[in-house]
C-alpha cells in the first residue's frame, strides 16, 4: 500500500487505456470540414456511415469511463468512510470535515509545489501565489487561449487573428491534477469559454502525466526548466544577445499577469520589450500584407493555408505577382533569420511551415501508443523499444520537466517522451528509433508545454518527413542514410569549407584537426548538443523550415560555428583544444543574430556552388 | 613530477554496447566523478586525460574517444578507432548479451584497426555482484583462448560507480603502450599517427597533468 495519503486516499484511479483505443478524440466538433474529410478517408475508407459508428462508440465509451470513475470515486467514499468510523470512531460529518479543511489547506497542488521547493534547496519565490482550490480550476477552466500568453501588441495584431482562426493546432489548457482530485471538478468562471471536454477523459488519456507545471512557479530553473546553478541565472542557458526575445519576460506574463512580480519583471524586460514590439510590429506588417494579397487572389477557395509547408505558398503568390526582388518568401526567410518566429506564435508556425497540419490524423497518435503498448514484445520492434527505455533517464537529466531531482522519479514530460517515441516507432518501423531523437523530441516538448503531446508527435514526424534531408528518397534517421549523412561531413569538410574558409581550413589541416569528427555529432543530434541554448535551437528550427535546401542549411550552419570561432581557432595550436572548444558549450556566449546571419550568407554561397556544380557537370 | 621531456601522446577509443556504462567510466577517470544522471553519447564525445609512470619518469596523455553504443551507430566506429593507439572493450558484468559484443569488438578491431592496438577488456558494474551475469573464469577462458591465437587481451574489472579499478585500467594500457619509443622518437607508436612529431609542437603541455 502507497503511505502518501493522497495517493491512496484518491486513487491512481482506474483507467484503462485501451478503452481508447480507436476514440476519435473528445474534440471532434472542433474539426474543420477537411479534417472531417481526412479522417473519413484515411481512416474509415471513405465511409461516413462507419465513422458515424465510431462516434457513437465514442460516447458510449466515454458514459461508461464516467459511470466507472465515478462508480470507483464512490466505493472509495464508502470504504474511507467505514474505516473512519471503525478505526477513529469518527462520524460522516466529522470526516466530512476533516476532509474540508485538508483541501483548503493541503491540495494536491500544494503538496507537489512543496516537493518541488524542498528540491530546489530554497523556498518558492514569495510572489507565487497559493490560492485555493477554486482558482486553480479557474485557470483550469481556461481554454487553450493563446491570447492570455502573448503581449499586447500581438493581442492588437495580425498574428494574434491567425492563431486563433481555427487550424489545426491545438494547445491544451493548464491542468492540474487537484481539480480532478480535490472534488471541486465543475470548472468555475467559463462564461464564454467553449465546451470542455470532461475532465476525467483528458487525464485518461494520458496516464503517468501528472501536472505540468509552468517553470515561472519554480524559482530555481530557467524558462524552459533546467535548473540553474545556485539559484541563479545560468550563464549557459543566457539569451545570447539582445536581438533575440526574452523567452522569461514573455513566459511569464503567461502565469500570473496580476501578479505583483509582473511590474518588476515589466521593467527589467523593458529593454527588451521596445526591441520586441518593433520586431512583431514588422511581423505584422509582412503578414498584413501577404494576407491581404493572398484574400485578393483566391477569393473561391475555402482553404489555403496562409503559408504552407517551408512556406511554398508565398512562392506560389511570389509567382502570381512576380517580382524577382525582394520576394514574399524572401522577405519571410529574412524576417526568420533576423529575428527568429516570435515565440508566442512559434508552435503554430512551426505546425503549419513544418507541413505536421497536413499529415497530422487526428487519434491516429492514441492508436499507435495503443499499439506500441501492445506490441511491446514484437521481435521486429523490441530493440527500438529497449533502447529507448535505455535513453528515456538520460535525456534531459538536470530538466525538471523529465527529471525530479528530490525524489529520483521521472518527470512529466519523460512518460510522454517515452509514448511519442514508442508510437514512432510503431508508425515507421522501417526507420526505428535512432538515439538522438530522443534530444529532438525533448526538445520540442519544452519548446511549448501549451502544444498536445499528439501535435508534438506529428510535429517531430513532419520534421522527419519533410524538413530534415533526405538520402535517395529516404529519411534523414533511416539505416541507408547514415552513410550519406557522413559522406555529406567530408564533403563539407573537405569541399565547402576549404573553399569558403580557406586560411581555417588549413589552419586545422595543419593541426591534423579532423574536421567531420566535429560536425558528424552536430548532425546525428541535428544540433540540439551543441545548439544547448532552447532559444538558439528553436531557431535554427525556424530557419531550417524555410531553408531553400535543408542539407545546406545544415552545411551552413556548420560553418557558422567555425567561422564564429575563426578567431579562437587561429590562435590554437593543438588538436585536442580544438575538439574541446567545439564541444557542446561551443554556443554559450553566441550572439543568435551574427550566428544566423552568418549561416544565411553561407548557406546562399552553397547553394550557389552546388548549382555551378551542377552545371559544370551538364 | 619530474618536469622532464618524457611525454607521450596516444589515442584510446571506447567501444562497447549502449549503456553498459562507457561515459560513466571515462568520466571517473577524466573527472572523478559518477553521475547516476548522464545523458546519453550519440556519435563520439573526446575528453583528454594523462597518467604518469613513475617506474619510467614518464606522462602518458590520453585522448579519448567515448562512442556511441547503439547499433545502428556502429558504421561510424571505424571512424574513431582508426589510428588508435589502445581501445577499451567494455561490457557489463550484469549483462551477458553486452560480454558477447565485447567480444565482436575484439574481433572487429584485430580485422580491421591499426596493429599492435593494445586492447583492454573491461567489465564493468562491479559493484553489482548480486546481479553478476558474465563469470568471471569465463572472461578468463576466452581470454586464454585468444592468446592461443596469438592476440594479447588484457582484462580487468571496475566500477564506474565506486571508482574501484578504473584508474588501473588506463595506467595499465598505458604500461602496454610503446611509451620508451615514442619518447626517444626511436619508433614511431604502432599506430598511425605520428605522436614523436605531435611532441615537438607542444612544450607548453609537458608535466601539466
Ligand atoms: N551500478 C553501476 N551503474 C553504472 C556503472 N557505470 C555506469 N552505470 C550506469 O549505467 C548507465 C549507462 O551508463 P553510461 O555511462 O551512459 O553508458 P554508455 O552508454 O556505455 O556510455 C547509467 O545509468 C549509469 O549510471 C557502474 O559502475 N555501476
Ligand atoms: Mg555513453
Amino acid at each position: 500500500m502507497n503511505k502518501d495519503p493522497h495517493k491512496s486516499l484518491f486513487g491512481d484511479s482506474i483507467h484503462n487505456p485501451s478503452q481508447l483505443n480507436h476514440s476519435l478524440g473528445s474534440d471532434v466538433h472542433e474539426w474543420s470540414d477537411e479534417t472531417i474529410e481526412k479522417v473519413v478517408s484515411i481512416r474509415f475508407g471513405g465511409d461516413y456511415n462507419l465513422f458515424i459508428r465510431q462516434l457513437s462508440r465514442d460516447i458510449t465509451q466515454k458514459e461508461q469511463d464516467i459511470i466507472l470513475l465515478r462508480d470507483f470515486y464512490l466505493r472509495r467514499e464508502r470504504q474511507f468512510y467505514k474505516v473512519c468510523a471503525s478505526h477513529a470512531n469518527l462520524t460522516h460529518l466529522e470526516v466530512d470535515k476533516l476532509l474540508d479543511d485538508i483541501q483548503q489547506k493541503d491540495t494536491v497542488d500544494d503538496v507537489l509545489l512543496d516537493m518541488i521547493s524542498v528540491a530546489m534547496k530554497e523556498p518558492l519565490a514569495p510572489t507565487l501565489k497559493r490560492e485555493p482550490p477554486t482558482t486553480i480550476s479557474s485557470n483550469l477552466a481556461q481554454q487553450p487561449d493563446i491570447e492570455a500568453h502573448s503581449s499586447e501588441s500581438e493581442r492588437r495584431g495580425w498574428l494574434r487573428g491567425w492563431i486563433q482562426s481555427p487550424n489545426d493546432l491545438r494547445y491544451e489548457w493548464v491542468r492540474s491534477t487537484s481539480s480532478l482530485h480535490s472534488g471541486s471538478r465543475t470548472p468555475k468562471g467559463t462564461e464564454d469559454a467553449p465546451i470542455v471536454p470532461p475532465l476525467e477523459l483528458v487525464s485518461m488519456s494520458q496516464p503517468g502525466d501528472s501536472t505540468i507545471l509552468d517553470p515561472e512557479e519554480l524559482t530555481n530553473t530557467d524558462p524552459y526548466g533546467f535548473i540553474t546553478e545556485n539559484g541563479s541565472e545560468n550563464p549557459k542557458r543566457q539569451p545570447g544577445d539582445g536581438s533575440n526575445f526574452d523567452a522569461r519576460s514573455s513566459v511569464s506574463q503567461v502565469v500570473n499577469p496580476i501578479d505583483s512580480s509582473y511590474a518588476t519583471l515589466q521593467e527589467v524586460g523593458r529593454r527588451h520589450d521596445d526591441e520586441k514590439q518593433a520586431i512583431e510590429a514588422r511581423w505584422n506588417t509582412f503578414c498584413n500584407e501577404v494576407m491581404k494579397l493572398r484574400n485578393e487572389r483566391n477569393q473561391e477557395e475555402t482553404f489555403v493555408p496562409t503559408f504552407g509547408l517551408k512556406a511554398l505558398e508565398l512562392k506560389t503568390l511570389d509567382r502570381q505577382i512576380s517580382f524577382k526582388e525582394d520576394s514574399y518568401l524572401k522577405r519571410l526567410q529574412s524576417l526568420i533569420s533576423k529575428q527568429g518566429i516570435p515565440p508566442g506564435s512559434r508552435s503554430k508556425f512551426w505546425f503549419e511551415l513544418s507541413g505536421a497540419s497536413n499529415i497530422r490524423v487526428p487519434g491516429e497518435y492514441n492508436r499507435l501508443v495503443e499499439l506500441a503498448k501492445m506490441h511491446a514484445n514484437d521481435p521486429s520492434l523490441i530493440q527500438s523499444f529497449n533502447q529507448i527505455d535505455l535513453d528515456l533517464h538520460r535525456t534531459m537529466p538536470s530538466n525538471v520537466y523529465f527529471h525530479n531531482s528530490t525524489t529520483s522519479l521521472p518527470g512529466p514530460l519523460h512518460h510522454r517522451l517515452k509514448r511519442i517515441l514508442d508510437a514512432f516507432v510503431v508508425l515507421r518501423s522501417d526507420i526505428g528509433y535512432v538515439q538522438g531523437m530522443n534530444k529532438i523530441v525533448g526538445n520540442l516538448l519544452i519548446a511549448d508545454k501549451r502544444v498536445t503531446e499528439e501535435d508534438t508527435f506529428w510535429l517531430f514526424v513532419s520534421l522527419i518527413d519533410e524538413i530534415l534531408p533526405t538520402y535517395h528518397g529516404e529519411s534523414y534517421f533511416s539505416p541507408s542514410s547514415l552513410k550519406h549523412i557522413r559522406n555529406a561531413q567530408t564533403e563539407l569538410a573537405q569541399v565547402q569549407f576549404a573553399l569558403l574558409m580557406p586560411k581555417l581550413y588549413a589552419h586545422l589541416k595543419q593541426l591534423d584537426v579532423q574536421i567531420e569528427f566535429i560536425t558528424m555529432n552536430w548532425w546525428l543530434l541535428v544540433f540540439t548538443d551543441i545548439c544547448n541554448l532552447m532559444e538558439l535551437w528553436y531557431r535554427v528550427i525556424d530557419n531550417l523550415l524555410v531553408s531553400d535546401k535543408s542539407e545546406d542549411f545544415l552545411k551552413a550552419l556548420s560553418l557558422g560555428i567555425f567561422k564564429h570561432y575563426e578567431k579562437k581557432l587561429l590562435s590554437l595550436d593543438n588538436y585536442d583544444d580544438v575538439y574541446v572548444l567545439m564541444n557542446r558549450n561551443a554556443t554559450r556566449n553566441i550572439g543568435f543574430r551574427e550566428l544566423m546571419e552568418i549561416t544565411r550568407e553561407l548557406e546562399r554561397k552553397i547553394g550557389k556552388m552546388e548549382k555551378d556544380r551542377g552545371k559544370r557537370w551538364e | 613530477m619530474p618536469p622532464s621531456q618524457r611525454f607521450a601522446q596516444f589515442k584510446l577509443v571506447l567501444l562497447g554496447e549502449s549503456a553498459v556504462g562507457k561515459s560513466s567510466v571515462v568520466h571517473r577517470f577524466v573527472k572523478n566523478t559518477f553521475d547516476n544522471m548522464r545523458e546519453s553519447t550519440i556519435g563520439a564525445a573526446f575528453l583528454t586525460q594523462s597518467v604518469t609512470l613513475p617506474e619510467i619518469n614518464a606522462t602518458v596523455k590520453f585522448e579519448i574517444w567515448d562512442t556511441a553504443g547503439q547499433e545502428r551507430y556502429k558504421s561510424l566506429a571505424p571512424m574513431y578507432y582508426r589510428n588508435a593507439h589502445a581501445a577499451l572493450c567494455v561490457y557489463d558484468i550484469t549483462n551477458s548479451s553486452s560480454f558477447q559484443k565485447a567480444q565482436n569488438w575484439i574481433k572487429e578491431l584485430k580485422k580491421q584497426a591499426s596493429e599492435g592496438i593494445v586492447i583492454c577488456l573491461v567489465g564493468n558494474k562491479a559493484d553489482l555482484e548480486d546481479e553478476r551475469q558474465v563469470d568471471a573464469n569465463a572472461v578468463t577462458a576466452y581470454v586464454e583462448e585468444l592468446s592461443g591465437e596469438g592476440i594479447q587481451v588484457f582484462t580487468e574489472e571496475c566500477s564506474a560507480k565506486s571508482g574501484e579499478g578504473v584508474l588501473e585500467i588506463f595506467t595499465n594500457v598505458a604500461k602496454a603502450l610503446p611509451v620508451e619509443e615514442t619518447i626517444n622518437g626511436a619508433s614511431k607508436p604502432s599506430a598511425g599517427r605520428q605522436s614523436g612529431v605531435e611532441l615537438n609542437r607542444r612544450p607548453q603541455q609537458q608535466g601539466c597533468c
